[in-house]
């Protein structure tokens, strides 16, 4: 169980020296400059050959960069930089030539919030697409099954049972966009459970991998998860407040709208205080800083305060995902999420979107 | 909080200056000081506001850097000195347990404000808030420094352009000596703490005379020679500060403020100065452009597409262990952090610069170094200019 952290161009925003051990990198950028492939892996490239390097097709933090398809499953458009069209057979040159460890099959992506037609189609074509896709992959690449749908259940769930039946790697569960989590999110994730039923098969959830979401997909069989979120968060000058001690036991909750508690740093009440964002954190920020020194850079603008919000939001995350192994090893997935919610997210910050 | 103790007129300040190695001029020391050791000569990143552009705190431990500049005028405004004072200083309130020298403030207002006017009381400016008239003067500038709890304090200087009139910059000279009588008496330190004077003079050996001499005989723990590295002609520049290492006391640390072009690194460190500071390094990253043995490079992604060769092959930065000039040249513009990886490499070198110098002081090599140095550096003697030539021969050094 791991989380890929997101990743642009290969650096993690705010953050120059990471040490992640899974990472995202995004096709539109590299494709353009593909022929340097010939000569250095695109992880050697980006200096992350270290780590698991997971090639998504969009870039999900970058709002111009949708993937759309045709009625024809042979190729895709992909927003960035212009609207660049890309074959299934370029798709997978490119893909075995940058040597990236895991990729997903070829496929658009269908969000939660378009249309019934397209999510129909973009279940149908998805599986067209990986047979061609497994033809062309060469044996080092783990090529995923990318299960699409959009919002239709059904279409997901088929999709999905489509996919367990080929020779593929594991699987993804795509088109989540960056503003998906809550309710519908967790229905889509219960219909690919459905439809991979106990598959072994590695499973990754697309989108920002909020700390719920995670928690939710870790006990219906997720085993790897997409993260933007504690960059996002970063960003907004806000720090995850999860102490990460012992779940606890609660009852059956998966319809309600729950958020996971954050600090928001921008706060002037932080101005003066010492001591650790989160307390008994174990990250380099809460170790080494005061809440009042990143409130002071937030106020003056100083990315070093994005920076050390990063680092801890990222460490929280690495923690919920270990903490979740753990949990799996033992067998005490089965209501992991109803006790994250309730330990967490039942306090004043649930209301607070 | 506890009332401070006001500071006894006979100071004992807290550095302790040892010299290691000397080449004619030049001189490998070690400075102890509050919070720690370091070693010069010595290059001094700066912390403007509390931190260094994109590069956190722990990854300058990493680089080795023993001490940081901070600035005394942005510093005052936020935090303040209220928060600084509720967190004991800035050394706990930022998380950097290693040396800090904090500017006066003075030249940043002369810098930065409009009509900033400067009288006998202090620095009047203009409050970039809300456009009031305010006043800096040597108490208020100690009273903000000793809230940050710097370990190396600048007295505040009459900060003047160096084409005033010799009366002007005469009046500075005099002020500047008169006001650090005014420094020390309104330093009133939570910690230990030192001040250094600033030389003025402009370009003007005998004006300078008049300087060093009101501040030599103040017994500063330590002399920083101020008003260069505002645009003067170089022939102009080296010789003011061989000029001021000159006549400076020998067991007493110089600081030339604000200088951090290599070769002004190179050649100054050989006619004895001791510190430096500059945002140059950083703010230049920010641009695209770094240091190299064989001078600046500018990125250019066009160019570079297919280029899988470091910054700089002989460097052993983070960033050039692990990228292209491909590579990062691709992220120019694009990514944040792309620049924070192309400080990483300035700061680098120019540590690395600083330690050579050092290790070619003290085993009595500074001239075969710094020969290896400029050639590289300018690409062959025919293209070195003069003043880099007569400089080093001032320090003893010749380049054939
Ligand atoms: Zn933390
Ligand atoms: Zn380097």
């Amino acid at each position: 169980m791991d989380i890929f952290f997101y990743t642009g161009r290969g650096l993690p925003p705010f953050i120059s020296n990471s040490s992640f051990k899974a990472l995202q990198l995004a096709l539109p950028h590299f494709y353009s400059n593909q022929e340097i492939f010939d000569k250095i892996s695109l992880p050697e490239y980006v200096g992350i050959q270290d780590s698991l390097s997971y090639l998504t097709i969009r870039d999900i933090m970058n709002p111009r960069c949708h993937v759309l398809g045709g009625a024809k499953p042979d190729s895709i458009t992909v927003g960035i930089p212009n609207n660049q069209k890309i074959t299934i057979e370029e798709y997978m040159s490119f893909v075995n030539k940058s040597k990236v460890d895991i990729a997903p099959s070829l496929s658009e992506e269908a969000s939660l919030s378009c249309g019934n037609h397209r999510s129909k189609r973009s279940a149908k074509n998805a599986i067209v697409m990986l047979d061609s896709c497994l033809e062309l992959k060469s044996p080092a690449l783990k090529l995923l099954g990318n299960i699409q749908g959009g919002k239709d259940m059904e279409s997901r769930e088929f999709c999905a049972k489509e996919m367990k039946k080929r020779c593929v790697d594991g699987f993804v569960i795509g088109g989540i966009d960056l503003e998906e989590s809550g309710a519908q999110l967790r229905r889509v994730v219960g219909a690919v459970y459905n439809g991979l039923s106990g598959d072994s098969r590695m499973i990754v959830l697309s989108g920002p991998g909020r700390p719920l979401d995670i928690v939710y997909a870790a006990q219906h069989g997720i085993t790897f998860f997409e993260s933007c979120w504690p960059f996002i968060l970063a960003e907004k000058g806000k720090a995850l407040d999860l102490p990460l001690v012992n779940f606890e036991d609660a009852e059956n909750i998966e319809d309600m709208d729950f958020y996971e508690p954050e600090l928001d740093l921008n706060d002037e009440k932080f101005a003066m205080q010492k001591g650790a964002l989160v307390e008994n954190c174990e990250c380099l920020t809460c170790k080494q800083h005061h809440r009042g020194y990143i409130y002071h850079l937030l106020r003056v603008k100083e990315m070093g305060g994005n920076t050390l919000l990063a680092i801890h939001n990222s460490f929280v995350m690495k923690k919920l995902v270990e903490k979740l192994a753990k949990a799996k090893e033992e067998g005490k997935l089965g209501s992991v999420y109803a006790d994250f919610v309730n330990k967490y997210c039942m306090g004043s910050f649930s209301t607070i979107n | 909080m506890e009332p401070r103790k006001r500071a006894k007129l006979a100071i004992k300040w807290p550095l302790k200056f040892t010299i290691e190695g000397r080449y004619h001029r030049a001189r490998a020391s070690t400075i102890t000081l509050p919070h720690g050791e370091v070693q010069t000569p010595v290059y001094m990143p700066v912390g403007t506001k509390g931190a260094i552009k994109g590069v956190t705190f722990q990854q300058m431990r990493e680089l080795g850097c023993q001490i940081l500049l901070g600035n005394t005028y942005h510093l005052g405004n936020y935090p303040g000195t209220e928060v600084l004072d509720n967190f004991s200083g800035l050394h706990n309130f930022e998380g950097w347990d290693r040396n800090i020298l904090t500017d006066s403030g003075g030249f940043q207002m002369v810098s930065l404000l409009k009509l900033a006017q400067i009288t006998e009381e202090g620095v009047e400016f203009e409050s970039p808030t809300d456009g009031s008239r305010m006043l800096l003067t040597p108490e208020e500038s100690m009273r903000i420094q000793n809230s940050i709890g710097a370990d190396i304090m600048m007295a505040l200087d009459d900060v003047t352009n160096p084409l005033s009139t010799k009366e002007r910059l005469e009046e500075a000279c005099h002020r500047t000596t008169r006001w650090i009588d005014r420094c020390i008496l309104a330093h009133n330190p939570s910690k230990p703490q030192n001040l250094f004077g600033i030389v003025q003079g402009g370009l003007d050996a005998s004006l300078r005379d008049i300087s060093l001499e009101g501040l030599i005989s103040k017994n500063l723990p330590g002399y920083a020679i101020g008003g260069l590295a505002g645009g003067e002609a170089k022939e102009d520049f080296w010789k003011i500060v061989a000029h001021c290492t000159n006549k400076l006391p020998w067991e007493k640390p110089r600081y030339l403020m604000g200088v951090g072009y290599p070769i002004d690194l190179l050649v100054c460190s050989c006619l004895g100065v001791d510190m430096f500071d500059c945002v140059f390094a950083t703010r230049t990253a920010r641009f695209g452009q770094v240091f190299t043995k064989k001078g600046f490079l500018r990125l250019r992604p066009e160019e570079m597409k297919s280029d899988l060769s470091p910054l700089d092959e002989s460097c052993n930065c983070p960033t050039c262990i692990k990228y292209t000039k491909s590579f990062l040249s691709s992220l120019l513009h694009k990514e944040q952090t792309a620049c924070h990886l192309l400080s990483i490499h300035n700061i680098y070198f120019l540590f690395t610069l600083m330690r050579e110098i050092r290790e070619a002081i003290l085993s009595g090599e500074l001239e075969e170094y710094a020969r290896n140095f400029v050639l590289e550096w300018f690409n062959g003697v025919e293209n070195v200019p003069n003043w880099v030539k007569e400089a080093l021969a001032e320090a003893s050094i010749t380049l054939n």
